[in-house]
């Protein structure tokens, strides 16, 4: 799965739970995609592009051709969303996951994924990372 | 007339913790006051104790948000103060406990000023492991909003998180929805040198072991010969 290859294909992108991905975020808007990402950690506070805010808990509205939930393992499984997805999550255990991922199967599902575009599976030396690309 | 609270389940503490809490009301607490304990287990308790059913507090069964009871407590009275049994009440308290409640969760809780706000809690915050305040001291009066705010939300909440203050920590305090006694109230024996200091202090051995701190921690029946003196002189106070 060539993730910048899935991200190019969108005119508008929201990360959520996506800690410090400055640098992607102004590479993307740099060629034209507009760019958002909503994470909790109060570092983010009025960061470019952030919205410092707990997409789970809060309420707030994002609205994007695709949404990625870079995380999936440290939140409840929703997303206020209906369209193209993007998730991610692994199998690290670390003690404050909440909702450890063992399979793209695991992530179709708690997401009620419609369709399935790719899924792939990143082997690391400490945890697997799973990634589904699909639709909601 | 001033209600506080205690709850005990299980065998972690015996009877005398809770004696020994009354009797340190009593010493520490100069107006009157009733004194209820929400338990699995009445036995031992000096009759001055009122005594409910903690399933009373269980509407949900659940082993996730550790100690939500203590919302649930605020959902069945509109005004109290609740203290967890690994507290020693060591000063007079009488002030503070009448202190008013703000904020829109209606209560008011301990801030962890023993911790590092920076290097500890904010280094971490991302990844859901940080808590900087403590509920083992708490004074609530109409926390309505956070009662329903909880029912509304608990199927997230209970999926999210393993104990009350996080879940406290995480979703209002981050929002500024709490309020805090003042420094000089509360103290953390394990993580302050092993000391009594301020007016009330904790043991919260629990606390500090999920944290993977290192080093010995003492409850309260292990702590130095002073401070087991002290707690013991309250048992028939």
């Amino acid at each position: 799965m060539k993730t910048l290859n899935i991200l190019t294909q969108y005119d508008s992108i929201t990360f959520l739970a996506c800690n410090d991905i400055i640098h992607t975020l102004s590479l993307l808007n740099n060629i034209g995609i507009n760019v958002s990402a909503i994470d909790y950690d109060p570092k983010f506070k009025d960061k470019e592009f952030y919205m410092n805010k707990d997409f789970i808990f809060d309420d707030i509205k994002y609205s994007s051709e695709l949404v990625v939930h870079m995380n999936c393992e440290k939140t409840y499984p929703e997303i206020r969303h209906s369209g193209d997805v993007l998730l991610r999550g692994d199998d690290l255990n670390y003690h404050g996951d909440c909702n450890p991922i063992y399979s793209t199967n695991q992530l179709i599902e708690q997401f009620n994924l419609k369709d399935v575009y790719q899924e792939h599976i990143v082997e690391r030396e400490d945890k697997n990372l799973y990634l589904v690309w699909g639709r909601m | 007339m001033t209600d506080f609270f205690t709850l005990k389940w299980g065998d972690k503490y015996g009877p005398e913790y809770v004696n020994r809490l009354y009797g340190s009301l009593k010493t520490h607490y100069h107006l009157p006051f009733t004194f209820t304990c929400y338990t699995d287990n009445h036995q031992g308790l000096r009759e001055e104790v009122l005594v409910r059913d903690i399933q009373d507090l269980r509407p949900y069964d659940t082993d996730r948000v550790f100690t939500y009871e203590k919302i649930m407590l605020m959902e069945k009275h509109e005004e109290g103060i609740l203290f967890d049994l690994d507290v020693l009440i060591h000063k007079d308290i009488t002030i503070e406990a009448q202190k008013k409640v703000t904020g829109l969760c209606g209560m008011t809780m301990i801030w962890n000023y023993w911790n590092d706000y920076d290097t500890r809690t904010l280094a971490l915050y991302g990844k859901g492991v940080s808590c900087h305040v403590n509920s083992s001291f708490v004074k609530w009066k109409n926390a309505d909003w956070l009662v329903q705010y909880t029912h509304d939300n608990w199927k997230k909440i209970e999926f999210t998180y393993k104990s009350l203050d996080k879940y406290l920590f995480y979703q209002h305090a981050r929002n500024d929805r709490l309020s805090y006694w003042n420094k000089s109230i509360c103290s953390n024996y394990n993580r302050e040198r092993l000391e009594l200091n301020n007016k009330i202090t904790l043991f919260n051995t629990s606390h500090n072991s999920h944290a993977n701190l290192p080093g010995r921690e003492f409850e309260l029946h292990e702590a130095d010969k002073e401070t087991v003196k002290l707690w013991k002189s309250y048992e028939n106070a």
